[in-house]
């Protein structure tokens, strides 16, 4: 039987298979961990982890004081292109990186098919 | 008032008091070539000059230099042995140790709940994060050869505020502590030991200390909380 | 008379130049005779048994098995110990076993050393421990008194002060406070090698542009070297600064003040002196005022220097 990570990696591949646009994809644990990973370049995968958990945490607080309901998604928009970030279940992050010139439509319609799926293998 | 005073034997002619002096206590020589104290009303005793002069040939009296609680105390015991009389800046009180503490704690326990405020569940990466920071500041650390001689040295580094025993099985490490430095701040300021932000940052703290010495990860559990504290760390 | 105070030496791993420099009394000898009776001085005499003494005076560092059972044997004979010489107080150059493993050590000084036709380490000698210790790692010290080796005149002083029970006026300064070069500011831009023909003997060599650790070297010397040309190489250890402030160090100290004195970057300063680091922390880098410094990462910059090397 193949591991979790393994099993992830392998989620991650497909994800990145299923459009060009998504160069980059990793899942992290809320502790700051890099469970799997399938990122263009080095990365400091610590700060990275801990970063994405820092976000999504900042993003949950101000989604429930401000609107008063659960967070559904992060994405940062930079000059390269678009940060998503998704929780997956209580302790990870799912991060993907998404050229601008991405339909984000079907990303998300691809990320509603693939967390659940990560969630599982959690 | 603080009063200066400059050995002019051992004066080079830097000129790096006058530069720096903020209030102008030094003139320059320019015949000799050497620096004389001519306004030591004006010092405000910020020591800079103290510091910055190369022979260490400035003394500052009657000033009341900053407590010390910054350095490492087997130093100011050694330096002591060098000169045979006491450093400068070692007459600090337990009471004022005591009072520096409870400030320190005060500040702590602010950051820390401001930390999971803002940060709510990713609050954990934080202190994750500090534990590998504070990591790269500890050189020695990395030096030990195995696990045993590694938690011994951090025995002798944090003991003054954080005395604890460890015990050690097959992948886990057990350390416990009676009490933790961090139960005054934590209760004084109303929280539940163990359950206070500031306990889970430093659990996640010492995760992220211990995986950045061993190159391992580490994961935790609370097995008690309070006058004695076990985390059991597990890689 | 009152009865004299007796005095025992021991050397651990050191170079007799401390002993020398008791020897350096010269007729001020005759004056500390007068009041101390000289029990063991294993340089003069075969003794191997350790006296009973009211000072011992260790030289050398911990180095081998044997200077650890040696230290401790003083420490049991003797009232009072001296950590003599910067091998005693701060490990002095057998800190190079903190950069280097003991094995890598004994390959380049007997088994691949053009120089000699050794073919192993010697075995039947005490053995080595993992690295150099300070003497006050294994034993307590009563007084330090560090300087490769220490001026006549602070022995004198020292151990004056120690029969008497004074405090001895030595003083804290730095060998800037002896040094007879002048600072003053240059348009000087680039760092210069030692010893390049147009350094100039009356200008601070600092203010040249050459790297000099007078001003992070506690004096214990009278300045000797910069007198005769040669810029300090901090044989005597850190200075009290350097020892007791967390947040100074050998880089940054030197860089504040040469960057002061010429148009040098403070960067450019700890970047060379980084690089050279094995050299100007030598004498001191096995004892815990650097070891335990939050700035000192020597295997780093060895690591960081270590290509530049291999293309020499």
């Amino acid at each position: 039987m193949a591991s979790k990570t393994e099993k992830i990696n392998e989620v991650l591949r497909q994800l990145r298979m299923s459009s060009p646009d998504i160069f980059g994809a990793a899942v992290v644990s809320l502790d700051g961990f890099l469970i799997a990973s399938n990122a263009p370049s080095e990365i400091d995968e610590e700060l990275v982890s801990g970063m994405s958990a820092a976000i999504l945490g900042v993003g949950e607080r101000i989604s429930k004081e401000m609107m008063r309901a659960p967070l559904n998604q992060i994405y940062v928009k930079s000059e390269k292109g678009y940060i998503i970030l998704n929780s997956v279940g209580e302790v990870g992050v799912l991060v993907l990186l998404v050229t601008s010139e991405a339909k984000l439509g079907l990303i998300f319609l691809e990320l509603r098919r693939i967390v659940p799926e990560l969630e599982k293998i959690i | 008032m603080p009063k200066v005073t400059i050995e002019e034997t051992g004066c080079r002619g830097c000129t790096l008091c006058s530069d720096t002096c903020p209030v102008d206590v030094f003139e320059i020589d320019q015949e000799k070539n050497i620096a004389h104290v001519t306004h030591s009303d004006d010092c405000i005793g910020c020591l800079s000059c103290f510091y910055l002069c190369p022979s260490q040939c400035i003394t500052i009296d009657e000033c009341k230099a900053i407590k010390p609680f910054h350095r490492i105390e087997k130093d100011t015991t050694f330096v002591e042995k060098f000169l045979q009389t006491k450093t400068a800046t070692t007459t600090i009180s337990k009471d004022e140790l005591k009072i520096a503490f409870g400030e320190i704690g005060l500040l702590l326990t602010s950051f820390s709940s401001a930390i999971s405020e803002i940060l709510g569940r990713g609050h954990k990466s934080v202190g994750r994060r500090a534990g590998t920071v504070a990591a790269s500041h500890l050189p020695e650390m990395y030096e030990q050869k195995d696990l045993e001689a590694l938690l011994n040295r951090m025995k002798a580094r944090f003991g003054t505020s954080f005395d604890f025993e460890y015990t050690l099985q097959d992948n886990s490490i057990e350390i416990s502590v009676q009490p933790c430095g961090l139960l005054f701040p934590v209760t004084k300021s109303g929280m539940e030991a163990g359950k206070a932000d500031l306990c889970l940052l430093f659990h996640e703290y010492w995760a992220g200390l211990l995986s950045a010495f061993t190159k391992k990860k580490y994961s935790y559990e609370v097995k008690s909380a309070g006058d004695r504290c076990t985390v059991v760390f597990q890689s | 008379m009152a009865e004299k105070a007796t005095l025992s030496i021991e050397w651990l791993s050191g170079c007799s130049g401390c002993e020398v420099g008791i020897v350096d009394l010269h007729e001020k000898l005759l004056t500390v005779l007068e009041e101390i009776d000289l029990k063991r001085i294993p340089i003069l005499m075969d003794t191997k048994e350790y006296i009973a003494a009211d000072i011992g005076l260790i030289t050398g560092s911990v180095r081998t098995e044997h200077d650890l059972e040696a230290a401790k044997k003083m420490r049991e004979a003797c009232k009072a110990i001296i950590a003599f010489g910067t091998c005693a107080v701060f490990g002095g150059p057998h800190s190079a076993s903190y950069a280097h493993t003991n094995s890598e050590l004994l390959d380049n000084a007997y088994r691949q050393n053009p120089s000699t036709n050794t073919k192993d380490a010697p075995e039947e000698v005490p053995q080595l421990l993992e690295q150099a210790l300070p003497l006050n790692a294994v034993i307590d010290v009563d007084l330090f008194m560090p300087g490769c080796p220490p001026h006549a005149a602070y022995i004198f002083e020292g151990l004056m002060a120690l029969i008497r029970g004074r405090e001895p006026k030595i003083g804290r300064h730095t060998v800037c406070y002896n040094c007879k070069r002048v600072m003053k500011k240059t348009e000087t831009s680039e760092i210069q090698s030692m010893g390049s023909p147009t350094t100039d003997h009356e200008t601070c060599f600092l203010s040249q542009g050459m790297l000099c650790f007078g001003s992070v070297t506690l004096d214990r010397c009278l300045a000797p070297c910069p007198s005769a040309g040669t810029p300090c190489f901090s044989c005597g250890g850190p200075s009290e600064s350097v020892i007791l402030e967390p947040q100074k160090d050998v880089r940054s100290e030197v860089s504040a003040r040469m960057a002061h004195l010429t148009k040098i970057s403070e960067e450019a300063i700890i970047q060379e002196i980084e690089s050279q680091a094995k050299t100007h922390f030598a004498y001191a880098m096995a004892s815990p005022v650097f070891r335990q410094k939050p700035t000192f990462l020597l295997k780093k910059w060895m690591q960081q220097s270590a290509p530049a090397r291999n293309e020499d």
